[in-house]
C-alpha cells in the first residue's frame, strides 16, 4: 500500500463499525438532549464541529420536511417520531417507499452534492429533531470523515429498505401490508394507539381508502386491532406479526444493522 | 416529472469525473474497460485496482450473487445489465433494482455487509471486470474517488428503486411491461430482446399469463412483436407513450450517472 493509502486509513470504509452508540449526554446548540443514533455515534471532534449549528425543531404530524423536487434547505436528525419518504405520481396518487426515525437522516442527497431530492418527506408520527443548514452541513462533511462514512452507510441501508418495500408493494396483499405498516409504526411510538386515519393509510400503502377499511375490518374481526375514529389501536401484537408479511422482519433487520452502527 | 429533472441537474455537475473515453483503460488481461465508474477514477486509484481486475463474460441469466450468501466478488459491468431480484417465501419474485456499466454489483460490501440481500442476475448478457471481495475491501480505504463515486451510485440507485417501489404498486402491467422493455432496449441497442414471458413475469412480479396478455395487447397495437423466446420492439415512440411516467423518471436518474 502506498503512503497516500496509509494516510487515508483513518477514514477507512473497511473499519469495523463502532461497538455501541454512546449514551446520550450530547446536547444541541440550545442545550436540548440529542437522541439521534447517528449524531450519537460520531466522535467528539466531529460532533463539536456540528453542535453550534444544530437547531432544535418540533415536528408535528403531517409536517412536510421536504417537498418533492424542492431545494433541500436543511438536513434533519430525528430524536423521536417518524418520517415517511413518499413518491407522488402525476395523477396525484402516492405511496410510501421508506421510513426514517431516530436511526437515520432526512436529507441524504446532500452528502453526494445533490441540492434537490425527488421525494416528499413528511412526518407521520409527531416528534422532534435537530436541523442544520445544507450549506453548513456540506462544509462540515469535508472535515468529518466518520460522519461521511456513517452517512454513506445509511444511504445504502435505506436503499435496501426501499428495495424490500418495492417487492412488498408488488407481491403482498393489502392485509399483510397494513399489518406490517402498523407494526413498523408502533415500533417507533411505543403506545398501542396510533393516530392514523384510513385515508392517510391509503396514501402510504398506495391503495384506495375502501381497500384499507376492508383490510382494517378483517384485522379487527380477527381481534388484532380496533378501529376507532382517526386512530387504530393494536390489541394483539403477536397476532399482528403473524398476519404481516415476512417484510416486517426483513425491514427490522435493516433497522438493526443501521442502529448497531 | 420535474422533480427528477432537478435532482439530476445537480448530479450532472458531479459528472465532471468522467474524463476518459470507453476503452482508454484496460483490465489486468488488457481488455478494454467501459465501466463509467472505473473510467472516472484518477490514475493512482485505477492503477491500484487494475492488477486485480479480472475480465469476465456474463451470459444471460448468470447469477452473480444469491441472497444470504457471502459476496465473493464485486462486478463492474462493461456492458449488459444486472437485475436485483427479491423473492418472497412463496417463491414469487420481482425486480427491485438495476445496475449496468454506470455502477457496481455488490454494493453491500462498501459498508461492510458481507452478504447480499437480493439475487443479482444478468438480465442482458454482457461482460465486466470483477475483483475479489477481500481485495476490494482492502483497496477501498485508499480510493477516495472510488468511495465517493460509489456513494453517489448508491444514492441514485436508491432513488430509482424508490420509483420502482411506487411503480410496482400504482401502475398497470401493460405500462410496467412497456417501461421494462424500454429500459432493457436502452442497454442493448438492438430491437431484439431475448426474453421469455416466464422471465418477464419474474421481473414484473406477476404471473406468466398476465405478461402474455399484456404483451398481446402491445402487439395488437403494433408496438412489439412476440417471437419464440424473444420480444421485438417495432415502434419505440409509441412504446414510450404506453409506458408509465416511471420510465422517464428512471432515465433522468440514469442521466445523472452518465448514461445517455
Amino acid at each position: 500500500m502506498s503512503e497516500a493509502c496509509e494516510s487515508l486509513q483513518g477514514s477507512g470504509v473497511e473499519r469495523k463499525p463502532k461497538g455501541k452508540e454512546r449514551s446520550s449526554n450530547r446536547t444541541d446548540s440550545t442545550g436540548r438532549v440529542v437522541q439521534n443514533s447517528i449524531l450519537n455515534s460520531i466522535p467528539d471532534t466531529e460532533y463539536n464541529l456540528l453542535r453550534k449549528h444544530l437547531e432544535p425543531v418540533d415536528l408535528p404530524q403531517r409536517h412536510i420536511l421536504h417537498e418533492a423536487g424542492a431545494k433541500v434547505e436543511f438536513a434533519y436528525f430525528l430524536n423521536d417520531g417518524m418520517a415517511s419518504v413518499v413518491v407522488l405520481t402525476s395523477d396525484g396518487r402516492s405511496v410510501e417507499v421508506a421510513i426514517i426515525g431516530r436511526e437515520g437522516i432526512v436529507g441524504t442527497p446532500l452528502a453526494v452534492g445533490l441540492n434537490r431530492g425527488p421525494h416528499r418527506i413528511v412526518m407521520q408520527i409527531a416528534g422532534s429533531a435537530v436541523r442544520i443548514k445544507s450549506a453548513v452541513l456540506r462544509e462540515t462533511l469535508h472535515t468529518a470523515p466518520e460522519l461521511r462514512l456513517i452517512w454513506n452507510r445509511y444511504v445504502l441501508i435505506q436503499g435496501l429498505q426501499v428495495a424490500q418495500i418495492a417487492a412488498c408493494n408488488r407481491l403482498h396483499e393489502i392485509e399483510q401490508r397494513l399489518a406490517r405498516w402498523l407494526l413498523m409504526c408502533q415500533d417507533r411510538v411505543e403506545t398501542e394507539m396510533l393516530l392514523v386515519t384510513h385515508e392517510f393509510l391509503a396514501q402510504m400503502l398506495g391503495t384506495g381508502r375502501p381497500s384499507v377499511s376492508l383490510a382494517a375490518g378483517i384485522l379487527q374481526r380477527g381481534g388484532l386491532i380496533e378501529n376507532v375514529r382517526g386512530a387504530v389501536t393494536i390489541l394483539d401484537r403477536p397476532g399482528l406479526e403473524a398476519a404481516s408479511c415476512e417484510c416486517y422482519f426483513a425491514l427490522q433487520r435493516f433497522g438493526v444493522v443501521s442502529n448497531s452502527q | 416529472m420535474a422533480d427528477a429533472n432537478v435532482a439530476v441537474e445537480g448530479a450532472s455537475r458531479l459528472s465532471r469525473l468522467v474524463p476518459l473515453l470507453p476503452g482508454a483503460r484496460t483490465d489486468s488481461a488488457g481488455k478494454a474497460i467501459n465501466n463509467l465508474i472505473l473510467l472516472s477514477l484518477p490514475n493512482e486509484e485505477y492503477n491500484l485496482l487494475r492488477p486485480h481486475l479480472e475480465p469476465v463474460e456474463l451470459p444471460q441469466h448468470k447469477i452473480l450473487h444469491e441472497p444470504g450468501e457471502k459476496i465473493d466478488f464485486v462486478y463492474f459491468l462493461n456492458q449488459g445489465m444486472t437485475s436485483l431480484v427479491a423473492s418472497s417465501v412463496d417463491g414469487r419474485s420481482v425486480e427491485v433494482g438495476i445496475a449496468g456499466k454506470e455502477g457496481m454489483v455488490g454494493m453491500s460490501l462498501t459498508v461492510g455487509l458481507l452478504r447480499g440481500t437480493f439475487r443479482a442476475i444478468m438480465q442482458m448478457a454482457g461482460s465486466g471486470a470483477r475483483i475479489s471481495a477481500e481485495t476490494f475491501q482492502a483497496m477501498l480505504p485508499c480510493c477516495a474517488t472510488l468511495r465517493s463515486q460509489l456513494s453517489r451510485f448508491a444514492l441514485m440507485q436508491g432513488m430509482q428503486v424508490a420509483q420502482l417501489a411506487a411503480c410496482n404498486r400504482l401502475h398497470d402491467i401493460d405500462q410496467r411491461l412497456a417501461r421494462w422493455l424500454l429500459m432493457c432496449q436502452d442497454r442493448v441497442d438492438s430491437e431484439l430482446l431475448p426474453l421469455t414471458h416466464e422471465f418477464l413475469a419474474q421481473m414484473l412480479g406477476t404471473g406468466r399469463p398476465s405478461v402474455t396478455l399484456a404483451a398481446g395487447a402491445l402487439e395488437s397495437s403494433g408496438l412489439i412483436e412476440n417471437m419464440r423466446g424473444t420480444v421485438k420492439v417495432i415502434n419505440r415512440k409509441s412504446l414510450e407513450q404506453a409506458a408509465c411516467e416511471c420510465y422517464g423518471v428512471i432515465q433522468h436518474f440514469n442521466g445523472g450517472l452518465g448514461l445517455k
